[in-house]
């Protein structure tokens, strides 16, 4: 366990990253980390034959920073604000995450109100993070336009989330037992404002966009994702449920007040990105639903219990607490040995298992299609390195 | 349904657990060696891996593999203990292809063997690391009884591990048992 245990060695050829062997006529090229459709940091290995790819291999770490260690090492409300870190895009899913494993390790409660704040708020966040995913992937296969869009109604959402967080991208708002501030009258007219504007901004994309023949001709038919392969690899949130499985964590794990709400589960039966962004496009709408739903339903009351503990002992024992992220299920287990740090904790990340398959799906496709596979994905990478 | 299978693996201890409190519907303690016949198992009722934790403690390296299933609710944790003095599993990505960057994963954070990995080179330590970060201190150890009292534990123990018998009411099964788990 000493600190200088990393001793700095001679680079690691590209070819030794493939985990086949590697053809003597064949090119082995290394996409990334620098490259911008692998979003942030990733790098991909590729054993290429002209432009069709005969292996592919991620290489993943450049942002590992072992939030797990970080995790038990410091108090629950020291370690809170790493949860904001590790989705950036859907930051408020892994807040609940852990609030949600700790709250249910500790026996902390959580007020109603609180549970419909934090149902709204994820929503919104959830929006956010699949309008930031269609304007970059549309970035990714030569669209420059759409982005500029979604960031239009990103910075509403964004701007309205602050009102109550305080801060932009990595949120840090929900707490054990509640949430920190509380949603006021301005904030649920400028939220159903919100709702109703993107209403009406969908069926612009749709006719813009999703309608497009060259979109078509680039998602149609390209990494198409089995079941029995999306069941291999654990792939879950809209990556599976593109492949005609309606999984989801808010209906098969319920939590919260999820279950009072009324809203479908987006699926299609095809499996090729097309079906996986149709589902995230499907998602938008649900979510407008279900922020509009939360809205209505919101009861008076606290928005944080008054007996959440200022200081969380855990007490010894272990649990998993499962959210719905934008990019699938989301799992935080915890174990307490009955002091203030917890003994460990895991961040099960579904980018993680979603990228985990892109070496079977990416095999014997075109590099330029592999980088539509790769969008459709929607990894975030801090998420996957953790 | 898959405790009436796992509980007749040889040593192993299959238990009911609160899912409301632990979010885990059913446990299984089993042996190392049985490991890969659990996850054939397991794949074969449909499940598919979630993750799989290392968790340092005093008698070695605890590793839980997570199942869920689409349609059927619950989650199943297979649990073995590598001990200290070899730290080994064999690996299951022959059965669930994901489990391999789990696997690795695990291998960095704990420096944990998976004998049979197709590829167990680091995944997100640096490749020349020889450290691994959730490795404790010999005083920062605790005990898997201590980590685990609701574990309700039935149909015996594995004689490499002393552990506690079962702690609270839960249903009876093993070979000789009669009643039927989920």
């Amino acid at each position: 366990m000493s600190a200088a245990a990393h001793v700095p060695s001679s680079p690691v050829a590209h070819s030794a990253r493939l985990s086949g062997p590697v053809s003597h006529d064949s090119l082995v090229v290394s996409m990334g980390p620098q490259h911008p459709s692998t979003h942030g940091v990733l790098r991909v290995v590729l054993e290429l034959d002209g432009e069709y790819i005969l292996q592919a291999e991620p290489v993943l770490g450049y942002i590992h920073r072992m939030h797990e260690w970080m995790g038990q090492n410091r108090t629950c409300h020291k370690f809170l604000p790493n949860m904001g870190r590790v989705d950036y895009l859907h930051a408020l899913a892994w807040n609940w995450a852990f609030v949600g494993a700790v709250e249910k390790l500790a026996g902390i409660e959580v007020p109603r109100r609180a549970e419909f704040i934090r149902v709204i708020t994820c929503e919104l966040n959830r929006i956010n993070s699949h309008l930031l995913w269609w304007g970059a992937y549309l970035l990714d296969l030569g669209a420059f336009t759409p982005i500029m869009y979604a960031f239009e109604d990103r910075e509403e959402i964004m701007d309205l989330l602050m009102r109550v967080t305080g801060s932009r991208l990595t949120y840090c708002y929900y707490t054990f037992g509640g949430v920190t501030a509380d949603i006021d009258e301005g904030f649920a007219a400028q939220a159903r404002r919100i709702v109703s504007r993107l209403r009406g901004r969908l069926p612009m994309f749709r006719d813009f966009v999703t309608d497009n023949a060259i979109l078509r001709a680039r998602c149609e038919g390209v990494g198409h994702l089995t079941p029995d392969m999306a069941r291999a690899y654990g792939a879950t949130g809209p990556v599976l449920r593109g492949s005609g499985v309606a999984y989801d964590t808010r209906r098969a794990e319920p939590y919260s007040v999820y279950p009072e709400l009324d809203f479908a589960i987006p699926t299609s039966d095809v499996g090729d990105c097309m079906a996986r962004y149709l589902v995230r496009m499907a998602e938008l709408e649900q979510s407008l639903n279900i922020v509009e739903q939360a809205l209505d339903m919101l009861p008076e009351g606290q928005h944080i219990h008054p007996l959440a503990p200022r200081m969380v002992t855990l007490p010894k024992g272990e649990t998993s607490f499962a959210v719905e992220a934008a990019r699938g299920k989301a799992v935080i287990r915890l174990r307490g040995d009955g002091g203030p740090n917890p003994y460990r904790v895991k961040l099960r990340a579904p980018s993680f298992s979603n990228l985990s398959l892109f070496p079977a799906l990416a095999k014997g496709t075109l590099l330029a299609d592999a980088v539509a596979i790769l969008g459709s994905l929607d990894l975030v990478i801090p998420e996957i390195d953790r | 349904m898959p405790g009436r299978y796992l509980q007749h693996l040889p040593k192993a201890i299959v238990a009911r657990m609160d899912e409301a409190k632990t979010g885990l519907a059913l446990s299984a303690i089993i042996p190392v060696e049985a490991l890969h016949e659990a996850a054939a198992l397991m794949d074969g009722l449909g499940y598919f891996l979630e993750d799989v934790t290392g968790v340092h403690v005093a008698e070695g390296f605890e590793l839980d593999y997570c199942f869920a299933h689409w349609t059927r609710p619950g989650r199943v944790c297979l649990c073995i203990v590598a001990p200290a003095s070899q730290p080994e599993a064999p690996t299951i990505s022959d059965i669930f292809p994901g489990a391999d960057w789990h696997e690795r994963e695990t291998a960095d954070f704990l420096g944990v063997r998976f004998v049979g990995h197709p590829n167990p080179q680091p995944l997100l330590m640096p490749e020349d690391s020889l450290h691994h970060p959730l490795l404790r201190e010999k005083t920062d150890l605790r005990s898997i009884h201590a980590l685990l009292p609701q574990q309700c534990f039935i149909n015996g123990l594995p004689e490499t591990l002393d552990l506690p018998r079962r702690t609270a009411p839960c249903a009876a099964g093993g070979p000789s048992g009669s009643t039927r788990l989920p």
